[in-house]
């Protein structure tokens, strides 16, 4: 079953297509082709669970034979399930894209589903010159976004998203070339995987915190996370909700996927460190969140904490591998990831909607908009619910998840007591400032100098709706996607 | 078959819920009848359940499908988790009587909230309430039951935000979730360490049948785990010291207050403790700690009762002192006697609200100053005020008296001082009962408004009728079928010994003088001239501030947290952004700096080149010289 591929080949042909019609046509386009890639990839989900086999598949380039690559493509559950967030995820952003992109709109689709290939095949291969290639493919087509579509510090923003990531992709990149010339001489990962760890000391911690440091840029984890705050909120909405539903997710993928299993014992002698680092970073980043007026700053922030949650949830998982524990772990870091994807998407698009119905984003300028704009502030109040783990939500069940997994553990050190504490911290500020954020956004009254154009039609809340309705029915089934961990 | 059923005394109302909210305003009384029916639905499943039950004598398990899937690996196990109900003596009965007491309320909305502009969305949540309350009588997951304790706390949320246009409404409403989130992160916290600790998270059926005591004692976890669950009860009860909330949630429509705040959400927290009874009981310091906390919020509430003006808020202060009353006896063994009394609380408080809520609905204030002499025009209202306040009082026959007595002689029995606190608390609880039907019903019109009220509708009249007759009858009806033993516990039957009669003579005596000392105060000066005395003031002041305990948290809660924001966001924002912002101006002043090399003019190249080579011939020979 050669279905992986298409994943990738689609949105590439897609793209390019998009760019050949007048606008109206482009978006259709657009639609049908993340449409195709959703139920595909629903499909190949949906197989995965019941026949639980990893699907491999192999093509060979001529050419690359020589410097022993080949596009591998390996669906395992981490891989199909982040691919199955990519395409349903791209579907509500070209949903959302109807109403809130206005202009050069077939350029802007074939960014998009460029960005779509880039995504899915950096989560589908498993050989690290693809790898890159993927991971680079995803760069410049944000940066134009960014730079094009944003808002009004976007050239700097789009300026530094780019720099600051792409130094993290360099460093990942002599990383890769370190562990060939020494080691692997291929490739592939499992070439990495089994000849690095024969490496001696230096050359295995100098690898590791290469690719370390690239995907905890990519993650991000504080103190790499500045580029995030401004990309995120001068992108366009639908922008940014690729950037912290899918690319975010890019990180988590790294560290799960490469940086951890393949030089396990130098992370676990370095995890007192990072999981500190994680777990401090989930309690400072809320508080900085607090304090923001603007509300997809405020959106933005709240993502970085989410990711460092699961940055503890993933080293922690390695750091006790031989437990049931360590599977416990991993698939509470997959959740979070997944989770927070469609809750983080549903918030952006939100906010995309208030700047255009009411002209600003600022929490102390809103108010009243459940009394004036009813059937967004239901929008907002589910996704705020969703964001702070009201139980019924994804939410919920990731934070389940990785409590579950750290409470036990914390009888047997002070640290996992104090990771433990610091978690449960950052998730009553973030309770607390959300629905502060709440009061003052969808309840209260509304201000005088607020004009509202009218409330948010249907289309414009359908995807939020949508991505809303997925977390739901995760949180009350997660037996969907957690059916292909165990 | 009947197994099935009972689904749908959780759902029925739940599904029902985004229907109202999406079609309501489009529904005669705003969808008010379709909630009625959704609840009357769920009040037949659970009399049909309960039949089931009550008939078999046997307690029943019915399970769903897989919410968490087991994880295995080679090294071990951790067992996951079903959605599934426990359907025992217990939880049927609470859910009847959940079923019941909706079922009335939600009849006296129709006319209570006629014609507010949010009506859809009222009859929305409150059903999303009833089936959430549901679901968590019925839970035999312990976290699809944490799952549901969230719903009604979101419910009352946004119930008690309800009018949030008015900024203090808002502002109660987040208090109220903010204050009942603390409790659920211990509530949580007892759970995932029950979970991880032994491997698997027992049903509520197991703890039931005590199949984990041996395991819990073998862990150590025999006291901790209940404390941690207590934790959640107390702030859902409202106990202290997370008792803040409650006073500030009468915010909310009174229908709402009746509802959540006195018959059914507030008791989740005693309900939770009943429900785990056979846990809490493996050690002796849970319950201790259940009794004190009790007491001690029993007799706290019931003084803060005495000094407010705003009606729901005595009544509030009230259904606080009860609750801890509901604690201390689960704290000295009597849990049928505490569910017991919850139940009959649930019907006498729930009528004095509706009472309050009449006299609110037609006079348009809830300030007893504003009111007085109401009793010959709202004769109903006036009837249900002073019924519910005698059976919360424990005034034989009503049903108080029935639960109340045993959890007094039982204290009695067991702990003076616990019992010193109960009877102080009843003492209270006539002084201000006395209070609100003085100031409300008796004397003379102290407004215009109070001046030209109208009777009640008939609408508002039936649910009253109904809680009337409830009240009045559930105790000796209970008595006499000798119902409480099937909850479960011991239950201390009405005295036949002289000591103990002599010890309710006693108790009733001290209740009543309560409310004579009251009604001396009222009429006579002497008591006048001490309330108006400095230390008088000073006591007053203290118990109207509810003993500053709300400025303490909001003090610490806003200021510690938003300057530890503004400290947090200068640092992230000055000093890790601005070393990015940094490197990138280093970068572009190196740039600069090379630039200047780029002039265009050959000769200068032409020198570079030439200085350059030159440079490094002398490098070559001094390195080989």
């Amino acid at each position: 079953m050669t279905m992986l591929i298409y994943l990738i080949v689609i949105p590439l042909i897609f793209s390019i297509i998009s760019l050949l019609f007048k606008d109206k046509t482009s978006r259709l386009i657009t639609i049908i082709s993340t449409l195709i890639t959703m139920i595909l990839s629903i499909y190949i989900w949906y197989n995965f669970l019941f026949q639980k086999t990893i699907i491999k598949e192999n093509y060979i380039v001529t050419g690359l034979n020589s410097i022993n690559s080949s596009l591998y493509l390996y669906g395992d559950a981490v891989s199909l399930s982040l691919v199955l967030l990519t395409a349903i995820i791209m579907f509500f952003v070209a949903l959302s894209s109807l109403t809130l992109i206005h202009h050069s709109i077939r350029t802007y689709n074939f960014l998009i589903l460029v960005t779509q290939t880039g995504i899915t095949g950096t989560f589908l291969v498993r050989d690290f010159l693809f790898f890159f290639i993927f991971w680079e493919v995803v760069l410049i087509p944000m940066f134009f976004l960014i730079d094009i579509w944003g808002d009004e510090r976007r050239h700097y923003a789009a300026m530094k998203f780019l720099i600051y990531t792409h130094i993290g992709s360099v460093i990942m990149l002599l990383g890769i070339f370190i562990g060939y010339a020494y080691a692997a001489k291929s490739f592939s990962f499992d070439a990495y995987f089994s000849n690095v760890a024969m490496l001696d000391t230096f050359l295995k911690t100098l690898i590791f915190f290469t690719f370390f440091i690239a995907f905890a840029i990519k993650m991000p984890i504080p103190p790499f996370h500045t580029w995030l705050p401004d990309a995120h909120v001068e992108a366009p909405s639908p922008v940014s909700v690729i950037l912290a539903s899918l690319l975010l997710k890019m990180g988590g993928y790294g560290m799960l996927r490469i940086a951890y299993p393949m030089l396990t014992d130098i992370a676990n002698s370095y995890f007192v460190y990072i999981s500190l680092l994680a777990a401090v970073s989930t309690v400072y980043i809320s508080y900085v969140a607090m304090t923001q007026d603007d509300l997809k700053r405020m959106i933005a922030y709240g993502s970085i904490t989410q990711m460092s949650l699961a940055m503890l949830a993933i080293a922690s998982s390695f750091n006790q591998l031989n437990t049931p524990i360590a599977n416990l772990l991993y698939t509470a870091a997959i959740f979070i990831m997944i989770s927070h994807g469609f809750i983080i998407g549903a918030l952006f698009i939100l906010s995309g909607v208030i700047k255009e119905r009411a002209g600003t984003r600022m929490i102390s300028k809103l108010g009243g908009l459940n009394s004036h704009m009813p059937k967004f502030s239901f929008s907002l109040i589910l996704a705020t619910l969703g964001d702070i783990g009201l139980p019924g939500t994804s939410g919920f069940i990731a934070e389940l998840l990785i409590i579950v997994g750290l409470i036990r553990l914390i009888t047997s050190s002070m640290l996992y007591m104090t990771l433990t504490i610091l978690i449960l911290l950052a998730l009553v500020i973030t309770t607390c400032y959300f629905l502060q954020m709440l009061k003052r956004v969808s309840f209260g009254k509304k201000k005088e100098e607020l004009v509202i154009n009218s409330d948010a039609t249907y289309l414009e809340i359908a995807a939020p709706i949508g991505m809303m309705l997925i977390s739901i029915i995760l949180g009350i089934a997660p037996i969907v996607i957690l059916l292909g961990f165990t | 078959m009947i197994k099935e059923i009972a689904w749908l005394i959780i759902l029925v109302p739940l599904l029902v819920s985004p229907f109202i909210l999406v079609f309501g305003r489009k529904l005669n009384a705003g969808g008010g009848y379709v909630a009625i029916g959704a609840v009357f639905v769920s009040l037949i499943a659970s009399i049909l359940t309960a039949n089931e039950i009550f008939a078999s004598g046997n307690s029943s398990v019915v399970e769903g499908f897989q919410l968490i899937p087991d994880f295995k690996s080679s090294f071990g196990e951790i067992k996951g988790l079903t959605w599934s109900l426990y359907l025992d003596n217990l939880s049927i009965t609470t859910a009847l009587i959940v079923a019941i007491v909706s079922l009335l309320i939600f009849i006296f909305s129709l006319e209570y909230m006629k014609g507010d502009p949010g009506l859809a969305r009222y009859f929305a949540e409150m059903s999303f309430f009833v089936g959430s309350m549901q679901g968590l009588v019925l839970s035999n997951n312990l976290i699809m039951l944490y799952l549901f304790w969230e719903f009604v706390g979101l419910a009352s949320y946004l119930l008690i935000g309800f009018w949030h246009e008015r900024e203090v409404v808002a502002a109660a409403a987040r208090k109220a979730f903010i204050v009942t989130r603390i409790g659920d992160v211990f509530f949580l916290a007892g759970i995932t360490l029950l979970w991880v600790k032994l491997g698997y998270l027992p049903t509520v059926a197991e703890i039931q049948a005590g199949l984990i005591n041996q395991v819990l004692v073998a862990l150590g976890l025999s006291t901790i785990i209940p404390l941690l669950f207590f934790g959640g009860s107390i702030g859902k009860s409202a106990q202290f010291p997370l008792h803040v909330w409650l006073p500030d949630a009468m915010e909310g429509p009174t229908t709402v207050s009746a509802l959540i705040h006195s018959a059914t959400m507030v008791a989740a927290g005693v309900y939770l403790v009943a429900r785990l009874y056979v846990m809490f009981s493996i050690d002796t310091i849970p319950l201790a700690v259940v009794g004190i906390i009790g007491a001690v919020t029993s007799l706290y509430a019931g003084i803060l009762g005495i000094v407010s003006n705003d009606i729901k808020r005595v009544l509030a202060y009230s259904t606080i002192s009860q609750l801890g009353l509901m604690m201390l006896a689960l704290g000295i063994g009597l849990p049928s006697a505490s569910m017991m009394h919850l139940y009959a609380h649930a019907f006498s408080k729930a009528l004095m609200f509706l009472s309050a809520g009449a006299v609110i609905h037609e006079l348009g204030t809830r300030n007893m100053l504003e009111m007085g002499g109401l009793a010959s025009k709202m004769k109903i209202a006036y009837y249900s005020m002073i019924l519910g306040g005698l059976s919360i009082m424990g005034i034989p026959p009503l049903s108080g008296f029935f639960t109340k007595e045993p959890i007094l002689e039982e204290s009695f029995a067991k702990n003076n001082l616990l019992f010193i606190l109960g009877i102080l608390s009843s003492f209270f609880t006539a002084i201000y009962w006395m209070r609100i039907v003085q100031s409300t019903f008796l004397g003379k019109a102290r407004s215009m408004k109070a001046e030209e009220v109208e009777p009640e509708n008939i609408i508002m009249k039936i649910p009253m009728f109904g809680f009337i007759v409830l009240t009045i009858g559930f105790g000796i009806s209970a008595f006499l079928i000798n119902f409480p033993s099937a909850l479960g516990g011991e239950y201390m039957m009405i005295p036949n010994e002289l000591n103990a009669i002599t010890l309710d003579v006693i108790i009733l005596l001290i209740t009543i003088s309560g409310a004579y000392l009251y009604y001396q105060y009222y009429n006579a000066h002497w008591m006048k001239g001490f309330v108006d005395s400095s230390i008088g003031k000073i006591l007053y002041k203290i118990l109207e501030n509810g003993y500053y305990f709300d400025y303490v948290y909001e003090g610490v809660a806003k200021y510690a947290g938003w300057i530890l924001g503004l400290a947090a966001k200068f640092f992230d924002d000055k000093i890790i952004d601005g070393t990015v912002n940094r490197i990138g101006q280093a970068a572009k002043i190196a740039g600069n700096v090379i630039r200047k090399i780029q002039t265009g003019n050959l000769e200068q190249y032409i020198f570079y080149v030439f200085a350059t080579a030159s440079f490094l011939m002398i490098l070559v020979l001094v390195f080989l010289i």
